[in-house]
């Protein structure tokens, strides 16, 4: 059965994926100025993934938090 | 009661911040260096696993997060066709439902966890008899005394706690259940246990029949470096 992620897993995944496309940035502005088109892609397509989670993250309804009454519980 | 185990992120972070290091400080254009990356970046996430473990706590009188997990069995009735059997499953989803009101309703972290405590105990006593029938008879006064008295205490407990109100009878009262509950919840967990002691006594006779015979065959754990 597929696994359904969860609000706090796309924030995860969108962080991950900002990192990996300013990554993939500075890669590409090191080669200047002799840019390689596999870079490019790769930061495209990165900031692309990145993107798309951070929109699914703030679409997400936020089902993760804590039981109220378990709270109030804990804290008295 | 509920184990939720929480996910460290940080060391999936961690993986993500090695890529940027890596692109900062070493070359990232040739996919040898993609892979040494790689590398470099789930030695990071071992690392930051180590450092960060994931963490877990028990959490009284809910269940454990998360959308995949399944909804309580005892919510729907079933009719194994064995009446006895299902005017036990019929007990098990009142208690369960009642139990579970009481541990919403009374306020108290120590009751509540006991009520978490008693309401699984009492399932795997059910769950356990509707497996095997047979063990029926073992659970009779469990079920016409002990789980209805313990209902009776949760529920006197849960009105003079709604009450607000402090004195001597209510207060005095309500000592004496909190006192009981912790014998009781130890009774619940002896009760669950002794539905095993035929098994206990049958595993037992038969480790001791293999013992013998792996003896008499020359091919026990005592006898095995020897030959």
């Amino acid at each position: 059965m597929k696994r359904k992620i969860s609000k706090r897993g796309y924030r995860v995944l969108a962080i991950v994926w900002a990192l990996a496309s300013a990554s993939m940035a500075v890669a590409a502005i090191r080669q200047l100025p002799a840019l390689n088109p596999p870079t490019l892609l790769l930061l495209a397509a990165s900031l692309v993934a990145a993107t798309s989670f951070w929109k699914t993250y703030k679409t997400t309804p936020d089902v993760d938090k804590p039981d109220q009454k378990t709270e109030e519980k804990k804290h008295g | 009661m509920a184990y939720v185990k929480k996910r460290s992120v940080l060391p999936i972070y961690f993986v993500g911040g090695t890529w940027l290091l890596w692109a900062l400080c070493a070359p990232l254009y040739r996919p040898t260096h993609y892979l040494m990356a790689a590398l470099a970046s789930l030695a990071a996430y071992f690392v930051g696993k180590m450092i960060f473990p994931d963490r877990g706590y028990e959490m009284a009188g809910a269940s454990a997060p998360g959308p995949a997990q399944p909804k309580p069995r005892e919510e729907k009735p079933q009719s194994t066709g064995n009446p006895e059997i299902d005017a036990l499953l019929d007990d098990r989803a009142k208690a369960v439902s009642e139990m579970r009101r009481l541990n919403d309703s009374i306020k108290d972290v120590k009751i509540s966890a006991q009520i978490s405590h008693l309401e699984s105990t009492t399932a795997k006593i059910i769950d356990a008899v509707v497996e095997k029938p047979a063990k029926l008879p073992q659970i009779r006064k469990f079920m016409n005394y002990y789980l209805p008295t313990t209902m009776k205490l949760l529920n006197a407990y849960d009105r003079m706690d709604s009450t607000g109100a402090s004195g001597a009878n209510i207060d005095g009262t309500k000592e004496k259940i909190e006192e009981m509950l912790g014998t009781i919840c130890v009774a619940f967990s002896r009760q669950l246990d002794a539905l095993y002691g035929e098994e206990a006594l049958d595993i037992s006779a038969d480790i001791t029949v293999m013992e013998q015979m792996l003896q008499q065959e020359g091919i026990g754990g005592m006898t095995l470096g020897g030959s």
